[in-house]
């Protein structure tokens, strides 16, 4: 009785558990918004026209062409981050659950800068301190930062992290950063999904749904 | 010998399995068993953060299955194991009783009277087969350690999920599966190493049946480790940490990704063979 019980029981109790997002509505959620996003987006970042690329190459369609790439502005975010590198090296980007501002931005241009053995260690320590941080804490993970943040800085500041786990799983092959950037999108989704096109931070976590699809199609062809 | 084990519920097959190859061993002694206590806030919080809604399943087939769960797999499991080691007792209880050792239940295995208790049975090793993340304190009691059976074999595959991430991995090479006993530290199976057996895939194979077949070797593998440690056969071999990483909880599209790898790897077993069989 008791078996039949929980057994009648445990699929529903399944999904009401399950905080994954089915592949089906993120896919729903991505054709609704796209359009309207690329719409009212303001392409200035590097970072744009790389999404405006692979939606063009994935969903085809009508996309505004992205200003030139500004080596200007990529040599600057180069120069910040490495001396925000010499800065911060005796502490950590996560540290006691307190997430520095800014960080992942900078790890994501540092990724691609030729740097000393030193630093490259420090790097890659503060990348797996950043997974360990999100698989364990889950929900609860990248709840505060430091300095203080209001609500919409915050969400720029969790989407940087998942693009820069993106990133990590692109250039090194690294899944196990796709696998966490899958469930930080899947835990984005329900405060996006209503989201108004022209809210810069849907422009950021669409960017990251789109890249995460690329890489799953690539990891399954 | 005197070996004190920890077990996650008083019913566990694998610490029952365990248990009892311990009590009928000439020159082992059974000197106490820890299990967890099953319901506790801080327990199902725990286990269900790091586990998510797939604890549910794992509660079911443990708790309310039992057994029984073993019942319908036709290939040889830890069921399989447990009869042809002459096991009867369907509690770690009755096997307490049997060895002539206390059983005791505590919130959690590192709860200030489980450590008393601990300390107090003068444990030379401890096998853990589950119940929860193990402190400092307590893995300083034992002389010799706190032995774990990981699922995967170290140091490359540390942590959780780790028979589905070799094969999501795996490019050329046949994915490295199999067991691990070790030396549980500070850290997440980085402790040193004692014993590393390799499993291959084989055809039929989906992720749920090579589980079932790393579990039934689970109990053997680690009595037989720690028989060689009363044996001095044995010693272990300190891991580099730049030798593997961590893996995490599998998200259900990478675990989708895992299974079509998994068809593919046995699909091209299966040309392999047939090829051979053909040119033979």
């Amino acid at each position: 009785m008791l078996q039949r019980l929980a057994k009648w029981l445990l699929p529903p109790a399944i999904r009401w558990l399950d905080d994954s997002v089915p592949e089906s509505e993120l896919e729903q959620f991505l054709n609704a918004k796209l359009q309207s996003v690329i719409s009212v987006a303001n392409w200035q970042a590097a970072q744009d026209q790389a999404l405006v690329t692979r939606l063009r190459d994935q969903f085809g369609g009508p996309v505004p062409m992205p200003p030139i790439p500004d080596p200007a502005a990529e040599q600057a975010a180069q120069a910040a981050a490495r001396c925000w590198l010499q800065t911060v090296t005796s502490r950590n980007a996560i540290e006691r659950g307190v997430f520095m501002v800014g960080s992942a931005d900078h790890l994501r241009v540092l990724l691609n800068t030729e740097l000393d053995d030193t630093p490259r260690a420090w790097i890659d320590d503060q990348l797996e301190r950043l997974l360990r941080h999100v698989e364990t804490r889950r929900q609860e993970s990248l709840q505060q930062f430091s300095p203080t943040l209001d609500k919409e800085a915050a969400w720029n500041e969790r989407h940087a992290v998942t693009r820069l786990f993106l990133q990590v799983a692109r250039e090194r092959g690294d899944l196990r950063f796709l696998n966490a950037a899958l469930k930080l999108n899947d835990w984005a989704f329900k405060f996006h999904r209503r989201m108004p096109a022209d809210d810069p931070r849907l422009l950021g976590y669409i960017g990251n749904l789109v890249e995460q699809q690329a890489l799953l199609n690539a990891l399954e062809a | 010998m005197r070996v004190l084990m920890l077990a996650p519920i008083r019913s566990s097959l694998y610490a029952r399995v365990l248990a009892h190859l311990l009590a009928r061993e000439q020159g082992m002694e059974l000197v106490g068993i820890v299990v967890r206590r099953p319901w506790s806030w801080g327990r199902i919080r725990g286990e269900l953060r790091r586990d998510g809604p797939r604890l549910l399943k794992k509660v079911y087939q443990k708790l309310v299955l039992g057994d029984a769960a073993f019942k319908s797999s036709p290939q040889r499991n830890l069921l399989t194991v447990a009869k042809e080691s002459g096991l009867t007792a369907k509690t770690l209880q009755e096997i307490a009783a049997q060895a002539g050792c206390t059983c005791l239940t505590f919130g959690d295995h590192n709860d200030q009277k489980s450590l008393d208790f601990i300390r107090a049975q003068t444990p030379e090793a401890i096998a853990f087969t589950g119940g929860g993340l193990i402190r400092r304190d307590l893995l300083s009691i034992p002389k010799l350690g706190v032995l774990n059976c990981h699922m995967g074999l170290l140091p490359p595959y540390r942590g959780m999920d780790v028979v589905e991430w070799p094969v999501l991995e795996a490019a050329s090479n046949a994915p490295p599966l199999g067991l691990t006993v070790h030396y549980m530290d500070a850290g997440v199976d980085t402790g040193p190493l004692l014993r590393l057996e390799k499993f291959g895939l084989e055809p039929g194979d989906d992720f749920a049946r090579l589980r079932e077949r790393l579990t039934a070797r689970m109990p053997t593998l680690m009595f037989e480790v720690l028989r060689d440690l009363r044996n001095q056969r044995v010693l272990p071999a300190a891991q580099n940490s730049a030798d593997g990483r961590q893996y995490y909880v599998l998200h259900p599209r990478m675990y989708t990704a895992a299974q079509r790898r998994l068809s593919q790897w046995l699909s091209s077993i299966n040309q392999n063979s047939s090829a051979h069989s053909s040119a033979i």
